[in-house]
């Protein structure tokens, strides 16, 4: 959606045939399995079933594609080099060390902590508004301010974090009526 | 055709009613708002207020989506001339003109000159989705068993085609696993459960708008957060509504951009980005001036933003006629038809023939409360995108978690959502298309029912696939589709080409 910068372009595109070497592997092997299930599929030959409608037909026909694509995709990473993976204790430290898997990391944590715990151990609102002050927290705090910035950016958030969970508990429960977890 | 117009002027008067022209405006507002928003796309706002409507009347309901969409389609531009930031991938096509256009101070105007491309851009949507609905519609009565798996086959390819223009293969991968998402749960044959386990909660199947928020909602909170901040410029705005010579000026493009953006819309599973990206190319190669493109070419601007909007009237006529989204916020849109209990497909001429002009008496209101809203309150509405990011997106992310639970009321679709979320993410970093994999997850009933059907009919014997008219033309199309992006084809192409050309050539040269 955004434009990337040219850097981040670049090496975006230097990556690629490596990213396809290993997702076509993991397409191949995915398209086999579907297959193989599929062929063991009950047949319901006892019903008299025409064999072209028992329900292995299109999820294998599915699984052959796949499979195939995969394949395709494979032979043209390999063209491109794609094998040389070249991950080594260096590459995974600049990787950790970038700024953007730091928030990515922190995101997909916080969602995910979330929406698989928070919701369902928690009360509906306590959680949410748990984990808006939380991210907003995380994503605003910055070393090095001063301590009475630092507060006032807390009290903000708590504010942030009150309204906006407590309003969308109240109005989707109560005006909009809908069930909420 | 007279029948139509009265159908037409029956649903209108049947929405003058002051509550509805309230939700009309409301709905559009709220839509050029997330449409505003980056991280929110049209799609997402779509599926959300779809949990919200869905105790209200059908009509209402469809109408406030409907809203919703043409807002957030617009609502886009505005973050795309500002900020440089499409709001919605569909403006990606205005930013290259309207962003050069608000650094040179003149962002009112391009607002101005968005706002009413986009207008005339619906307009001209709606136009052809009330004349060829029908048509389509008849012709599709036509289809059976055969022709919808063509048109499976067909919808899926055209649209990986399309949505990863520099690499199909992805687009096509993408397609197919989504047509194998939709084998997952119960079949109708012989309801026997496939590739889950018998009482799990997985053997109900893979509900679409949970699969939806998470590529469309979770993906993109996860992507917004993953770049550094942007800075919110701030511009003077000064005279919104445009000159009637600058539009006067533009009538060709406007009108070309409707046509071409309309029938883009129709292209199954091909969406509003596209439609902006063709109509933007199109008016710069039939310019006068196209150096101006990319500097701040009112031209481009309003290429894009007629282009983008005429393609949400497009997207809608595949989903009455065919029950087949022309977008992803159509996928939504048919979604929510089905649990309105309309069913879309090619019957909809004889079972609700009303609905079908209603639905274009609904692009209308939302066009016009488009053109109202979009040339008034721009000041005050532009303060919606100095909200910070950091504040925003979780509150989007809790939205995500209430769009995908609340329908069913199923713990387990919020993991679905989550899921789509991180493998959309990571797909969508190795330039796997979204859009195909929606429209997968909806065509595989599709494909799985007339394949079967098909192959029964024909007793396993491939031939009949192939000597009926309409599957013939659909399974050419696809084959073209496919080849015209492989290299020895174009070459062979290019080659016939100069061979056919060269005797003429050589009589011109003598």
């Amino acid at each position: 959606m955004h434009r990337l910068s040219l850097k981040e372009d670049t090496m975006k595109e230097s990556n690629m045939p490596k990213a396809d070497f290993l997702m076509s592997i993991l397409l191949i092997v995915f398209g086999i399995t579907v297959m193989v299930t599929s062929i063991n599929m009950p047949r319901f030959e006892e019903m008299d079933a025409n064999p072209y409608s028992v329900p292995g037909v299109v999820p294998g026909f599915l699984g052959a594609i796949i499979g195939f694509m995969g394949l395709v995709l494979l032979i043209r990473s390999l063209i491109r080099k794609g094998y040389k993976l070249g991950i080594t204790g260096q590459t995974v430290k600049n990787w950790a060390k970038e700024d953007s898997t730091r928030r990515l990391l922190l995101t997909l944590g916080l969602s995910l902590l979330y929406a698989l715990v928070f919701i369902g151990f928690l009360p509906y609102a306590v959680g949410t508004v748990l984990f808006i002050f939380a991210f907003i927290l995380v994503f605003e705090y910055k070393k090095g301010t001063p301590l009475r910035e630092q507060k006032q950016m807390i009290w903000k958030a708590v504010l942030t974090s009150v309204i906006s969970g407590v309003s969308i508990w109240v109005v989707f429960r109560y005006l909009f009526l809908v069930n909420l977890p | 055709m007279l029948e139509g117009l009265q159908l037409f002027g029956q649903s209108l008067l049947g929405f003058m009613q002051f509550k509805i022209l309230v939700y009309v405006l409301l709905a559009t507002e709220l839509g050029i708002i997330v449409g505003m928003l980056p991280g929110l796309t049209a799609t997402m706002g779509v599926a959300l207020l779809t949990t919200l409507t869905f105790k209200m009347p059908t009509s209402e309901a469809i109408l406030v989506l409907i809203c919703m969409y043409v807002g957030a389609i617009y609502g886009g531009s505005r973050s795309a001339i500002l900020l440089n930031i499409p709001g919605t991938p569909a403006n990606a096509a205005t930013a290259v003109d309207g962003y050069p256009l608000a650094k040179q101070g003149r962002a009112g105007r391009a607002i101005g000159i968005a706002t009413t491309g986009s207008f005339i851009g619906t307009f001209i949507g709606m136009i052809i989705l009330a004349l060829f609905t029908p048509l389509i519609g008849r012709f599709a009565l036509e289809f059976k068993s055969f022709e919808f798996f063509w048109l499976a086959i067909f919808g899926i390819v055209i649209s990986g085609n399309l949505t990863a223009p520099k690499d199909p293969l992805k687009g096509w991968i993408a397609g197919f696993l989504g047509l194998f998402i939709a084998m997952i749960g119960m079949e109708s044959s012989f309801a026997f459960i496939r590739f889950a386990k018998p009482g799990s909660e997985m053997s109900g199947g893979i509900a679409l708008l949970p699969a939806m928020v998470g590529v469309f909602g979770f993906a993109e909170i996860i992507t917004v957060m993953k770049q550094s901040a942007y800075e919110v410029v701030n511009t003077k705005i000064e005279r919104v509504i445009p000159k009637f010579v600058e539009i006067w000026r533009n009538k060709w493009t406007i009108v070309r951009s409707g046509v071409v953006g309309t029938f883009i819309g129709a292209i199954p599973g091909v969406g509003e980005d596209i439609a902006a990206w063709v109509s933007y190319d199109m008016a710069k190669r039939s310019s006068k001036t196209p150096e101006k493109f990319g500097k701040g070419s009112i031209e481009g601007l309003i290429a894009a933003e007629a282009g983008n909007n005429a393609c949400v009237a497009g997207a809608m006529i595949p989903v009455l006629t065919l029950a087949i989204p022309g977008s992803a916020p159509a996928a939504v849109l048919l979604a929510a038809m089905f649990i309105h209990g309309v069913r879309p497909g090619p019957l909809i001429m004889i079972e609700f023939p009303s609905f079908v002009y209603e639905v274009v008496v609904m692009v209308l209101l939302a066009s016009a409360a488009m053109l109202i809203l979009g040339l008034s309150m721009v000041k005050w509405l532009v303060k919606v995108l100095a909200v910070p990011r950091e504040k925003l997106m979780p509150i989007i992310f809790v939205l995500c978690v209430v769009g995908a639970f609340a329908i069913q009321s199923r713990t387990f679709d919020i993991g679905v959502m989550v899921f789509f979320g991180v493998v959309g993410y990571f797909l969508r970093e190795m330039d796997y298309p979204m859009a195909p994999l929606v429209l997968g997850i909806i065509l595989g009933d599709i494909l799985d029912k007339n394949l079967r059907r098909s192959l029964i009919l024909s007793d396993g014997h491939l031939a009949p696939f192939f000597n009926q008219p309409i599957g013939l033309v659909l399974f050419f199309v696809t084959l073209l589709v496919i080849l015209s992006k492989m290299k020895w084809f174009q070459n062979l192409m290019l080659g016939l080409k100069n061979l056919i050309t060269a005797p003429f050539r050589k009589n011109k040269e003598v």
